[in-house]
């Protein structure tokens, strides 16, 4: 039993199929600060908290909805 | 001698075949399909000696990894794949050295073979040592369709015909679903021990 393919070619051959196309990269994030007050902060990690999210990503999830609607 | 046994068809008995080869001839049997029939057949299989080692392996990618790092532990593999254009058969036809296609004398899946025959021709570009065979699978006991579908075999020029039919039998069917290969199952089931014979002769040990 030998494979005899380049690995490049195999790759490129492999990859054309429906499912294997390689996946889009993530979109590039951005790092910013922002200062919110202790009263805010404790409402955003309780509601975070009921959804079972991250504030990082209770917070990402609450404005993309907010922009959407 | 790594075969595939794949068609970009679903329905045309890939893995059943594939199933009986493995199981026959000791090979390691790899599951590229999404489905995980022969997985879940193996599973079935549970205790019964020889034992065959069945590996689930949709993914392309992963599939070459693996043949790559563990092909030389066996003496054959045959790989499952197919039921449709996918990352898992375009690997197993680019590491085999046989793929047996297999169809049903059905004018819907004499029609299919374009699609394979294509792939096969663009995976010869990289694996120019790949042979191509189409068997037929589900085969009438009576008149001329198996005749009329070898017949159209013609129009795919990729595609040699094995002469090793497989019959729409329940043997078949029964024995993967408990597991086995017909030559395994009782009831035994003659004709079809007689043809899966016929077929492991053939592709594995051709005159």
């Amino acid at each position: 039993m030998a494979i005899k393919k380049t690995p490049k070619a195999l790759d490129a051959f492999v990859n054309a199929a429906p499912d294997g196309a390689a996946k889009p990269m993530a979109t590039e994030q951005v790092q910013i600060t922002l200062k919110l007050s202790n009263e805010l902060l404790s409402s955003i990690d309780a509601a975070a908290k009921s959804v079972n999210l991250s504030r990082a990503g209770f917070i990402k999830m609450t404005l993309s909805n907010t922009l959407k609607s | 001698m790594i075969v595939t046994v794949g068609n970009t068809k679903g329905g045309t008995g890939k893995s059943t075949i594939a199933f009986n080869l493995a199981i026959v001839r000791g090979a390691w049997l790899i599951d590229g399909d999404r489905q995980g029939t022969c997985r879940m057949a193996m599973a079935a299989r549970a205790g019964v000696l020889p034992l065959v080692q069945c590996d689930y392996l949709p993914d392309g990618k992963d599939m070459v990894k693996q043949v790559q790092a563990s092909a030389h532990k066996f003496n054959d593999l045959v790989i499952d794949a197919g039921g449709r254009d996918s990352s898992a058969l375009r690997a197993a036809l680019a590491m085999s050295d046989l793929v047996l296609v297999p169809f049903q004398p059905r004018s819907l899946d004499v029609w299919a073979l374009m699609d394979i025959n294509a792939l096969i021709h663009e995976a010869r570009v990289i694996n120019p040592g790949l042979r191509a065979m189409a068997v037929l699978s589900c085969a009438d006991s009576i008149g001329t369709d198996n005749k009329d579908a070898v017949e159209a075999l013609k129009d795919f020029p990729e595609l040699v015909y094995l002469d090793a039919p497989v019959s729409r039998r329940k043997a078949f069917a029964n024995a993967a679903g408990n597991g086995l290969s017909v030559l395994e199952a009782t009831p035994k089931d003659e004709k079809a021990m007689a043809e899966l014979k016929k077929l492991v002769t053939a592709v594995f040990m051709p005159v």
